[in-house]
């Protein structure tokens, strides 16, 4: 992978713009809670194909912007994104990861699982007096869903969008880098 | 790369200084954070147009909203002059002799909840050692004069280097039917807190310490020590300003589970119940009273701010970015009004930018004081509700939830427990940036205690009021703002 500063910077024009879209979905849909990360299907999407160093630090400029533009701590939606790029870069040698199937699954366990770990550090620091009606995972699971939904359909798109189609992974053919 | 630089060294790093900064704070890594997303807010301004879809923007000139706004400015308004009028006592016996200085509870000291900032309408005539109380109650006195400030240090009677001599009288029963005369008064110091109770801080119960109580003739004649602890200094000589709290109460005498453990329980909520209080001067100090000070809403501490963020990508957030930051004197807690309603709390900031906490948004917290709409009554005195903390929107996503620790519950005459009364809550004050008085809904509260385990309540009319402009409050340094 080449990357360079007009790489870094579309990253964060797209990562800004997705951010922002997720925000106001969240405002505009009557059922917010079903409104997907849409980072995090770019991010998916980009897991399964994209240059592995090249999806980490998307994952931090990703991580600024969903920080930047909402009320989630810099830290806990960084390692949410890094673990998950470092487990499913890890998956792809093992599985086919590409598959819509596959896609589509990878998007609902990273909705799930990142947005429990989100809602928890939440709750960790500034607890309620009373506990919540929903915890982590049953508030995290209709998001989880419309991720996995979208990153299912429009995943494949995103590698040929400008900005990150030069984060493939050229490594991917055999004795590559990140095998 | 090699060695450190290696990405499949630096990633992993990040990972793990990311994982331990999520569960525990550190203040290099949060200070980090906060100016990456900070960077990225102010970057991110681009996608503020988007915030169009997602608010629902006012007509200025629509005259409904304008009645129903400058009805409500006046409604605060009141408020905070009643509010202040509400920590004055209108016993004759307790304002005889005394100079009376009402002052605002600016904040608590970082750490210390047994002592208050507060800022008095003058510090003409003030000094240290005067007694401080809150209508008829004895809160502690004044500790040290912070002038640059304008304001005091309160230390509380709940410290546990402050303390004050206090007497039982016997009931007035006793007295009437001849069992007991003033001479059975049992003489005690009262000074520090007795915690009662286990488990989480919101099961306990904090009673003020009572110490060496003086037995009077057979403790009132039936071996059980009742009545309320008034303040009363056995040698006044030894503080030339003890005669001003003399007769001020602190609460109602009880045992605990020793034969010696005595303690009394407050009549107020010394940690979060506190907004306004008095403090007691000679009257010969002389200097007329001086005028309330100016309304929080007319004060020059606002400036206007824009939303650069459409809305929180997290879909159980409710936060907006604000296009001010540290630059302009934002701080951290700091009001943020929307016309006169509170919208929200500033929770993070940067030099240039700033994200407010809105009140549907879980774990927002705030000192409130409301006023009760009871039928045929025009208004009643406010009350002081202690700190409501937002449990965000119900998960149909309805109306907005907030949790009342209920130290002081709403007694009505007429009412059951289980009842609810419809209210205004406005913000009380104790916490830095937040000034006290501004209007943030109507709620149906329940009546009646809840054990310990607090109400749940909701606002009525949360929904309609941040659309993309806002006032933020800002700090105050010499010279003005900023």
């Amino acid at each position: 992978m080449r990357f360079s500063i007009l790489s870094l910077a579309w990253l964060v024009v797209w990562s800004l713009v997705l951010a922002a879209l997720t925000g106001m979905l969240t405002e505009v849909v009557p059922a917010p809670r079903w409104v997907p990360d849409l980072l995090l299907v770019v991010l998916v999407s980009l897991g399964s194909w994209a240059d592995r160093d090249g999806t980490r630090i998307a994952a931090l400029v990703f991580a600024a912007a969903r920080a930047g533009l909402g009320s989630d701590p810099f830290v806990a939606v960084g390692a949410a994104y890094l673990a998950w790029v470092e487990f499913q870069t890890r998956l792809r040698r093992v599985f086919d990861v590409e598959s819509v199937i596959a896609r589509g699954l990878f998007g609902v366990l990273a909705g799930w699982l990142i947005g429990a770990w989100l809602v928890l550090v939440r709750g960790l620091r500034a607890p309620l007096p009373v506990p919540p009606e929903l915890g982590p995972f049953a508030l995290s699971w209709p998001s989880a869903v419309s991720a996995g939904v979208v990153v299912a359909a429009i995943g494949g798109v995103v590698r040929f969008v400008p900005g990150f189609s030069n984060l493939e992974a050229k490594s991917w053919e055999p004795g590559g880098r990140s095998r | 790369m090699r060695g450190w630089l290696h990405p499949d060294a630096v990633f992993p790093a990040v990972l793990v200084l990311c994982l331990i900064g999520s569960l525990r704070q550190i203040a290099v890594l949060e200070r980090a954070g906060s100016e990456i997303a900070g960077a990225m807010a102010h970057l991110g301004r681009f996608t503020a147009p988007l915030g169009r879809f997602a608010r629902r923007d006012f007509d200025a000139e629509d005259p409904e909203l304008h009645k129903r706004r400058s009805a409500e400015e006046a409604q605060a308004r009141d408020f905070l002059v009643a509010l202040f009028a509400s920590a004055e006592t209108s016993r004759a016996d307790l304002i005889e002799g005394r100079r009376r200085v009402p002052a605002a509870v600016l904040r608590r000291p970082s750490g210390r909840t047994d002592e208050l900032i507060v800022q008095p309408w003058t510090l003409a005539g003030l000094s240290v050692g005067l007694p401080v109380v809150h209508r008829d109650v004895y809160v502690g006195r004044v500790s040290e004069l912070l002038p640059e400030e304008r304001a005091l240090r309160v230390s509380l009677i709940t410290g546990r280097d402050t303390f004050v001599g206090a007497r039982v009288l016997p009931p007035a029963a006793l007295v009437e039917r001849g069992l007991a005369s003033e001479q059975d008064a049992v003489e005690l110091v009262v000074g520090g807190v007795q915690i009662e109770g286990r488990g989480p801080l919101d099961q306990r119960r904090a009673l003020l310490a009572a110490h060496y109580p003086s037995r009077g003739r057979s403790a009132f004649r039936d071996g059980e020590l009742r009545g309320a602890v008034t303040v009363h200094e056995l040698l006044p000589e030894l503080d030339r300003y003890s005669a001003l709290a003399e007769g001020y109460g602190l609460g109602l005498i009880s045992r605990g589970e020793g034969e010696e453990d005595w303690r009394v329980e407050p009549q107020v909520d010394y940690l979060s119940g506190l907004f306004h209080v008095v403090v007691l001067a000679p009257a010969e100090a002389g200097d007329p009273q001086p005028p309330p000070p100016t309304p929080p809403l007319a004060e020059d501490r606002w400036v206007p701010a824009v939303g650069t963020s459409p809305g929180d990508p997290a879909p159980w957030g409710h936060s907006i970015q604000l296009n001010r930051g540290a630059a302009s004197g934002v701080t951290l807690g700091a009001a943020v009004v929307r016309g006169v309603r509170l919208v929200g709390r500033i929770a993070a900031r940067s030099r240039t930018s700033s994200e407010v906490q809105l009140l549907a948004d879980r774990g927002l917290e705030l000192p409130a004081a409301c006023e009760l709409h009871l039928e045929g009554q025009d208004g009643t005195e406010p009350r002081v509700l202690g700190r409501i903390t937002s449990l965000g929107r119900s998960p149909d996503g309805g109306r907005v939830r907030f949790h009342w620790r209920d130290v002081l519950p709403i007694e009505l005459e007429g009412f059951e427990p289980g009842d609810h009364v419809l209210a205004t809550v406005y913000t009380g004050s104790g916490e830095a940036g937040l000034p006290a008085g501004l209007l943030v809904g109507r709620a149906w509260l329940p009546v009646g205690g809840s054990g310990g385990r607090g109400h749940v309540f909701e606002f009525e009319d949360l929904d309609e009021w941040f659309a993309g402009e806002a006032d933020v409050w800002v700090r105050r340094v010499p010279g003005g703002v900023r």
